[in-house]
C-alpha cells in the first residue's frame, strides 16, 4: 500500500534517508528516540515538506510530487491540531467536507464514526471543553473519517498522562483495525511499539536501524542497538570473539560467554556486543575464587525495585577472573520472591541459549 | 524598567543605550529647568505668553528680548501655549492660576473674547499716541496693538498667466479648482476671508460663496499647511497675507509670489496685547507694553512677523515693495462670525 | 529484608487515603487585576478632558454646545467620520494584511527594511504626510504630470484626492504599517499545525488557511482594525484638506471651539461626544471579536510555526507585484519629499533646481536650534518609548485574563481629542516641564505597545512558564523571564514604533513645551509656519532617518529568523 524508496533530506547537522514499505492493513510503528528524524519522516510522507531525493508511492500510485492535500494520505498531529473555531462535529465533517460529500451522508459518516469511537455525546460541543483524551479521539475521528490511503499518526499519545496512555493506546488500535487502516504510528516509547503494531521500524539518527514483527524484534533484536533500545536486556561490549563448535564465545569486560549463535548482520560487522534477555540470568551459588567459570555475572546488588511479580535489579558486576575489579553495570529482571538487598554480593549464571552476539 | 533580564544573550548594547538615553534625557531636562525657575523667582523678570512663532527662531521674539533686556535691565521670557485661540483659552481656563505677566497675540477676531474673559487691566503706553486710531480697537486700552496685515489671495505668476483682480473674479470659471481656501471654522486667515466676504457683499455673503465654490480646490485646516500646498505647486492661488511676496523677495530673492491686489479693498488682522489683571509683574509689564510700541521694537516686527509695524512712520525694509499696499481698508465686525464660519463650510461642502 | 518491607510500608500508612486539591482562583477574581489596571488607565486618559470640561469657569457656554451636539449638521458630521474612519480601516487592512502574509511566510531581501520603512507616515507630522500624498498624487503631481505626459491629456486623469476616497487612500497608506506590525507578528508565530491539518484533509491551500490559520488571526486582525479605526476617527490634517469639501468631522468642531472661539468647556464637550462615539464602536469591535471567535483565543500550541522560505513560483510573484505596488503608491509620496527636500528655490522667477542648501541651513551652527531640537527629540521620544514600552507590556500581562472588552478599552488615550488633551494637561500641571512631555506621550502610545505584546503573548505556550515555576521562579519572574523573553522581538518592535510615534509627536511638545523645549516635529512646524517649506521638509528627512535607524537597530537583534 505504500512504499517509501530512498526518501532523502538533509538539514543543517542532520541527514534522514530511508525506504521502507507498508502492505494494506498494516500498522506499523516508527520507533526511535527523540531527535532521531521520526515526525520529518512523517512530514516527507505527508508532502508537508518535499524531499532532496526518492519518492513515495501510495496505492501503487506515484505521490511524489502531488500536493498533500491530493495525496490520501491523512494525519493525526501530536497537539491534535483541532479547528478551536468548529464544533466536533463540524472537526469530524471536514475531511469529507472537503471530497464534496453531500451533507446528509456526511452527518451519518460522522455519527456512525463517533459512536464507533464512543464520542458521540461530545459531537455538539466546542472544542476547548474537551479533556485531552476526548481530544485525541476526536482528532483521530476527523482523520478516520476523510477515509484516506495511510493514516500518519505523529506521536499522539504523548501529551497525554500515563493511565489514559495505556487505555487509548488499545483503543486507538482497535479504531484502527476496525477501520482497516493502513497506519504508521510515530512514538518513542517501546511498550507502545510493540502493543499497537504489525510491524516496527527502528529509526535511528535518520537511518533505518532495523525492522521487524513485535515478537521477533522482541525474541531476538537484530542488532545492538535496538535491543538497548527496547530495553530487553543488558548489552555488554565484546572485546573479543571466536568460534567454538557450540557457537562463538565472546570476552567481555564482564568475563566469557559461551553464545547460542550471533545475528545474521554481526558476521560483516567490525562491532559485536553481546546480548541476552533481562530476566535470562539465574542466580547461582558463586564460583569458588580459584575457578573460572564462564557465563557468569558477578557483584554487589546497587538497588532494587519492587514491580509487582518481578523486580527490577541493578548490579554493580566484578570482573571475570581473579581481584575485584569493576566491570559495570546491568540491569536484570528477577522473580520478586527471594530476591536480595542492596549490599549483597551476588552471582547469577547466563544460560548459553540465551546469549546472542549482535553487531554494532 | 521593565526591559528583560533574559536579554542576556542581547549583549551589553541595549543597556548602553538605555543609559545613554537617560543620561541624554535628564541633561536635556536639566539644561531647561533651573534656567525657566530662575527666570520666574526674580524680580528682573517679565512673563509674556504668546503664539509659537513670536517665540521660534524666525519669529521676533529671540530678536526683541535682547533689546529689551538692554533696555530697560529686565529679563522677558515668553512661553509659548500653541496658536493665539489657545492662548486665549489656556488663560481662561486657569483663571489667573497661571504665572502670565502679558499676553501677546490676541488678534481682532478674539478680541471681543479676550476683553469678555475680564483677563485684562487697562495701561497706556508710552507712544501710544503715535499709533493710530484705526488700529486702536479697545478704547478702555485694555488691549494694544503692535502690529497689523492684511488678508490676500497670493498669487504664483509662473504658474497662472492672468491672475483675477476681485473677490467677484476669483468666481471666474478659467479659475475652476485653483484656489486653496484656509478653512475659517480653524484658522484666522479663513476666518478673515470670511468676514472679507461679509464686508464686501453683505446680506448676500452666502451667494458668493456658493459661486466662488467651484473655484476651491480644497479647505487647508492651517495656513502653513495651505501655504505649503501652494508653494509645492498644486495650485496657484492661495489665501494668505499681503506681505507674503516681501518674504520671497528678501530670502529666495524672487518675485514669483505675490499677494493680489483687489479692487474690493483688504480686511485687516490687527494682534494686540494687553498685561493681565493677575500680573505678578505689573510694573516690568508695562515696561514691556512701553518696549512694544516702541520704535526699537516695532523695527524687528516686519521680517519677523511680516506683518506691518503699528507705528506709521517707520521706514519698512526694502523687499516690502513687494508687499501689496492697502489700497482700500473694510470694516470688520467679528461677532457671530465663527459661528457663521460653520455656515460657510457647509456651503463650500454641500453646496446649498 | 524485612526490615526494607516494614520501613516501607511504614512510609505508605502515613500518606493520608485522598484530599481535595482547592481549586484555583475563578476567572473573575483573576481578572480583577486587569480591570482595575484598564479602568485607572482609562481614567488617566480621561483626566484632561473632564479636567478642561468641570474645571472651566461657568460663564462660558457649554451648555449652548451641548444642545448644538444634537442637532442634525452634528449628526451628519458623526456619521461622515464614522463613514471614512470605516473606509480608511478597510483600505488599511487591504494594503496591509498582504503584507502580513508575506513577511510572515517568507524569507525575502528587505524584509526587515519593509518593516523600517512603513513606520515613515507615522513618525512625520501630518503637514508633511499631506505635502507628501498631494506631490505625487495632486493635481500637478508627480503621477499625473507623468501620465499626462505619457499619454498625452489635457486635463489630470487622477483627480479623486480631494474627496472622500482621496481621505481613504491616504488613510490606507498611513496606517497600513499598524497592520502589518500587529498581524504580521502573530501570524509569524503561528503554529503550522491547524493548516496542515486541514491540507491533510483534502483543503487546498486557500481553503486550509481559511480554515486553520484565519480564526486565529482574527483577533489580531480586530485589533489592528479598531487602532486603525481611532486613528482615522481622529485624523485632522488629512480629513480636513482631502475631504474638506466633502463633509466635516467633529475633530473641526473641536478645533473651532478651542481655537477660533476660545471656548474651552465647549470643545471639550463636543470632545466627549468624540470620545463616547469612538469607543462605543471600539468596544462594539471588541465584543464582536470575543463572541465570534472564542477559539481564536488559543491562537497557541505547542507547534512550531512555519519556517521563513524563499518564495517560489506565484508567491514570488505576488511578492514581486506587492513590491512594485508599495514603492510606486507608498514610496511615490515619500520621494517626492525627499525631493521637495532637495530642491532649493532661486533667482527671479522662483524655479526650483537641485542641491543641498536646505540640509546646509538646517546644519550651519549660525543661529539654528537644530541640532538642540535633535536633543530635545531623543531626550524626550527615548524615554517615552521606554516607558510605553514597560507599561505595555506589565498592562499586557494584566489584560490577558480579561479578555476582548478590557483590550478594548486599553485604547482609550486614543479616542481622546489630541488638542483637548493637551489643554486639560496644560492645566493640570501648569507649571509643565520638560518631564511631562514623554509621560503624556507614553499614555498616548501605551495602546500600541499593550495590544503588540499582548498579540505576542497570546501566541506562546504556558509550559515553558509552568516549567520555569517547578523550577523555583515565582509568578513574576516566571512571567519576565520566559515569557517576556519568547515575545523579545515583539518588545522591540513596540519600541521602535513608539519611539517612531513620539518623535513624530506635534501636538504635545508644542503645548507642553511652552515654548522652550524644542523637538524635531516642533522644529519642523516653525519652519512651515515661517514659509520655509523646503527646509520643513529637509528637517522631516533627517526625521524619518532618525526613526528608522532605530528600526534597522532592532531588527538587528536576533530574530526567529536569524
Amino acid at each position: 500500500m505504500l512504499e517509501v524508496v530512498g526518501l532523502k533530506k538533509s538539514w543543517p547537522g542532520f541527514g534522514l534517508e530511508v525506504s521502507l514499505g507498508l502492505a494494506k492493513g498494516e500498522i506499523a510503528a516508527v520507533l526511535g528516540p527523540s531527535g532521531s528524524g521520526k515526525s520529518s519522516l512523517l512530514r516527507l510522507v505527508s508532502g508537508l515538506e518535499v524531499p532532496d531525493a526518492g519518492s513515495v508511492f501510495v496505492g501503487g500510485r506515484d505521490v511524489t510530487r502531488l500536493p498533500p492535500e491530493r495525496r490520501g494520505i491523512g494525519m493525526v498531529f501530536q497537539d491534535y491540531a483541532l479547528f478551536p473555531h468548529l464544533s466536533v462535529r463540524r472537526n469530524i465533517e471536514y475531511g469529507p467536507r472537503m471530497r464534496g460529500v453531500p451533507r446528509p451522508e456526511r452527518r451519518k459518516a460522522a455519527e456512525t464514526l463517533a459512536a464507533a469511537m464512543e464520542i458521540e455525546p461530545l459531537l455538539d460541543r466546542p472544542i476547548r471543553s474537551l479533556s485531552g483524551g476526548e481530544r485525541q479521539r476526536v482528532a483521530l475521528a476527523r482523520a478516520l473519517a476523510a477515509e484516506p490511503s495511510i493514516l500518519l499518526l505523529d506521536e499522539p499519545l504523548s501529551s497525554l498522562d500515563v493511565a489514559l496512555r495505556l487505555r487509548l493506546r488499545m483503543e486507538i488500535a482497535d479504531s484502527l483495525r476496525e477501520a482497516g487502516a493502513t497506519a504508521i504510528l510515530v512514538t518513542h516509547d517501546p511498550k507502545e511499539a510493540l502493543a499497537v503494531a504489525d510491524r516496527i521500524f527502528l529509526v535511528r539518527a535518520g537511518r533505518l536501524d532495523s525492522e521487524g514483527s513485535p515478537e521477533a524484534l522482541y525474541a531476538s533484536p537484530p542488532t545492538a542497538w535496538s535491543a538497548s533500545f527496547l530495553g530487553r536486556g543488558p548489552v555488554l561490549e565484546v572485546l573479543t570473539s571466536r568460534r567454538e563448535a557450540g557457537g562463538p564465545v565472546v570476552a567481555t569486560a564482564f568475563g566469557e560467554f559461551a553464545c547460542a549463535a550471533s545475528s545474521p548482520g554481526a558476521a560483516g560487522s567490525s562491532k559485536l556486543s553481546l546480548f541476552f534477555p533481562a530476566e535470562a540470568p539465574e542466580p547461582c551459588p558463586p564460583t569458588p575464587e580459584t575457578e573460572v567459570a564462564r557465563n557468569r555475572l558477578r557483584g554487589r546488588v546497587a538497588s532494587v525495585f519492587f514491580e509487582g511479580g518481578s523486580s527490577r535489579l541493578a548490579l554493580d558486576c566484578l570482573a571475570g577472573g581473579p581481584g575485584p575489579r569493576p566491570a559495570g553495570r546491568v540491569e536484570l529482571i528477577i522473580p520478586s520472591a527471594g530476591r536480595p538487598a542492596p549490599g549483597d554480593l551476588v552471582e547469577f549464571r547466563v544460560p548459553r541459549d540465551r546469549c546472542l552476539v549482535l553487531p554494532g | 524598567m521593565l526591559i528583560p533580564s533574559g536579554g542576556r544573550r542581547c549583549g551589553r548594547s541595549p543597556a548602553l543605550v538605555v543609559s545613554f538615553a537617560f543620561l541624554l534625557a535628564s541633561a536635556a531636562i536639566a539644561a531647561q529647568e533651573p534656567a525657566a525657575a530662575a527666570a520666574r523667582d526674580s524680580e528682573k523678570t517679565v512673563v509674556v505668553y504668546t503664539y509659537d512663532s513670536f517665540v521660534s527662531e524666525w519669529g521676533a521674539g529671540p530678536k526683541v528680548a535682547p533689546l529689551f533686556e538692554k533696555a530697560t535691565g529686565v529679563k522677558v521670557k515668553f512661553v509659548s501655549k500653541g496658536d493665539g485661540g489657545q492662548l486665549l483659552s489656556s488663560l481662561i481656563l486657569a483663571k489667573g492660576g497661571l504665572d502670565a505677566d502679558v499676553a501677546l497675540g490676541m488678534d481682532n477676531f478674539l478680541a471681543p473674547k479676550a476683553l469678555g474673559a475680564g483677563l485684562f487691566r487697562p495701561y497706556a503706553p508710552k507712544g501710544l499716541a503715535a499709533i493710530p486710531a484705526k488700529l486702536r480697537l479697545d478704547p478702555s486700552n485694555r488691549l494694544i496693538p503692535y502690529d497689523w496685515g492684511n488678508f490676500a489671495i497670493v498669487w504664483d505668476s509662473a504658474k497662472l498667466p492672468n491672475p483675477p483682480s476681485s473677490l467677484e473674479d476669483l468666481t471666474k470659471p478659467e479659475y475652476a479648482k485653483k484656489l486653496i481656501l484656509l478653512d475659517p471654522r480653524t484658522s484666522t486667515p479663513g476666518l478673515g476671508f470670511l468676514a472679507w466676504t461679509k464686508a464686501v457683499y453683505g446680506a448676500g455673503w452666502k451667494d458668493y460663496w456658493r459661486r466662488l465654490r467651484p473655484s476651491v480646490l480644497t479647505l487647508s485646516p492651517g495656513w502653513d499647511q495651505g501655504y505649503g500646498l501652494f508653494t509645492s505647486g498644486e495650485a496657484p492661488l492661495v489665501l494668505s497675507y499681503a506681505a507674503d511676496g516681501a518674504y520671497h523677495l528678501e530670502y529666495e530673492k524672487t518675485e514669483r509670489y505675490k499677494a493680489l491686489a483687489f479692487k474690493d479693498g483688504f480686511v485687516a488682522q490687527v494682534e494686540t496685547a494687553g498685561i493681565l489683571a493677575t500680573a505678578r509683574h505689573p510694573r516690568n509689564a508695562e515696561l514691556f507694553m512701553d518696549f512694544l510700541v516702541s520704535p526699537e521694537c516695532q523695527r524687528e516686527l516686519p521680517l519677523t512677523q511680516w506683518m506691518y509695524p503699528v507705528l506709521p512712520s517707520l521706514p519698512l525694509p526694502d523687499s516690502y515693495r513687494a508687499a501689496v499696499k492697502p489700497v482700500k481698508s473694510l470694516d470688520v465686525d467679528p461677532s457671530g462670525l465663527t459661528a457663521e464660519a460653520v455656515e460657510a463650510a457647509e456651503i463650500l461642502s454641500s453646496g446649498k | 529484608m524485612g526490615a526494607a518491607a516494614g520501613g516501607g510500608s511504614a512510609l505508605v500508612s502515613s500518606q493520608p487515603a485522598s484530599r481535595a486539591i482547592p481549586s484555583p482562583p475563578s476567572a473573575a477574581l483573576r481578572s480583577i487585576p486587569s480591570a482595575a489596571l484598564v479602568l485607572a488607565y482609562s481614567a488617566a486618559a480621561l483626566a484632561p478632558l473632564l479636567a478642561v470640561l468641570f474645571l472651566s469657569p461657568k460663564s462660558v457656554g457649554a451648555g449652548g454646545v451641548a444642545a448644538a451636539l444634537l442637532g442634525p449638521r452634528c449628526l451628519r458630521a458623526v456619521l461622515f467620520t464614522l463613514a471614512q474612519a470605516g473606509m480608511s480601516t478597510l483600505a488599511a487592512l487591504a494594503i496591509g494584511l498582504p503584507g502580513a502574509a508575506l513577511v510572515a511566510r517568507y524569507r525575502f531581501p528587505g524584509r526587515r527594511g519593509l518593516k523600517a520603512l512603513s513606520v515613515l507616515p507615522f513618525s512625520m507630522p501630518s503637514v508633511l504626510v499631506v505635502l507628501a500624498f498631494v506631490l505625487f498624487y495632486g493635481r500637478a503631481g508627480y503621477l499625473n504630470r507623468g501620465l499626462m505626459a505619457a499619454f498625452g491629456l489635457e486635463a489630470p486623469p487622477v483627480d479623486f484626492l480631494y474627496s472622500f476616497w482621496g481621505i481613504v487612500l491616504v488613510h490606507g497608506f498611513y496606517e497600513f504599517p499598524v497592520v502589518l506590525q500587529t498581524v504580521g507578528e502573530v501570524w509569524e508565530r503561528l503554529p503550522r499545525e491547524r493548516e496542515e491539518a486541514a491540507r491533510l484533509l483534502g483543503a487546498g491551500k486557500l481553503r486550509s488557511f481559511l480554515t486553520g490559520d484565519l480564526p486565529s488571526l482574527a483577533p489580531a486582525i480586530a485589533q489592528a482594525a479598531s487602532l486603525c479605526f481611532l486613528l482615522c476617527f481622529f485624523s485632522f490634517a488629512v480629513v480636513m484638506v482631502f475631504g474638506g469639501l466633502a463633509g466635516s468631522t467633529l475633530e473641526v468642531e473641536v478645533y473651532r471651539l478651542s481655537r477660533l472661539e476660545a471656548n474651552p468647556a465647549g470643545a471639550a464637550a463636543v470632545a466627549l461626544a468624540e470620545t463616547i462615539v469612538a469607543m462605543g464602536a471600539v468596544v462594539l469591535v471588541g465584543l464582536c471579536e470575543r463572541g465570534a471567535g472564542a477559539g481564536g483565543a488559543e491562537a497557541k500550541g505547542s507547534g512550531s510555526p512555519a519556517e521563513l522560505r524563499r518564495p517560489r513560483g506565484l508567491a514570488a510573484l505576488a511578492l514581486g507585484a506587492y513590491a512594485v505596488f508599495l514603492a510606486v503608491f507608498f514610496g511615490g509620496p515619500m520621494l517626492s519629499l525627499l525631493g521637495q527636500s532637495l530642491s532649493v528655490r532661486s533667482g527671479p522667477l522662483g524655479a526650483g533646481h537641485f542641491g543641498f542648501d536646505n540640509f546646509g541651513k538646517l546644519f550651519s551652527p549660525a543661529g539654528s536650534s537644530f541640532a538642540s531640537a535633535l536633543a530635545g527629540t531623543a531626550a524626550t521620544a527615548i524615554p517615552a518609548a521606554l516607558i510605553a514600552t514597560g507599561l505595555g507590556c506589565a498592562g499586557a500581562f494584566a489584560v490577558r485574563g480579561g479578555g476582548a472588552v478590557a483590550r478594548a478599552a486599553a485604547a482609550t488615550p486614543l479616542a481622546v481629542s489630541g488638542i483637548v488633551a493637551s489643554l486639560g494637561w496644560a492645566l493640570i500641571f501648569p507649571r509643565g516641564g520638560a518631564w511631562l512631555i514623554p509621560a503624556v506621550q507614553a499614555l498616548c502610545i501605551l495602546p500600541y505597545t499593550l495590544r503588540s505584546v499582548a498579540a505576542a503573548l497570546s501566541t506562546i505556550e504556558r509550559s515553558p512558564v509552568d516549567a520555569a515555576r517547578t523550577l523555583g521562579a515565582g509568578r513574576i519572574r516566571a512571567a519576565v523571564g520566559v515569557e517576556l523573553g519568547a515575545v523579545l522581538p515583539s518588545v522591540l518592535a513596540a519600541f521602535a514604533f513608539s519611539f517612531a510615534a513620539a518623535a513624530g509627536d506635534l501636538n504635545v511638545p508644542l503645548v507642553l513645551g511652552q515654548g522652550d523645549f524644542e523637538t524635531l516635529p516642533v522644529y519642523l512646524f516653525r519652519l512651515t509656519s515661517a514659509y520655509r517649506f523646503p527646509e520643513a521638509c529637509a528637517a522631516g528627512v533627517v526625521l524619518a532617518l532618525m526613526t528608522s535607524a532605530v528600526f534597522a537597530f532592532k531588527e538587528r537583534r536576533p530574530t526567529r529568523d536569524a
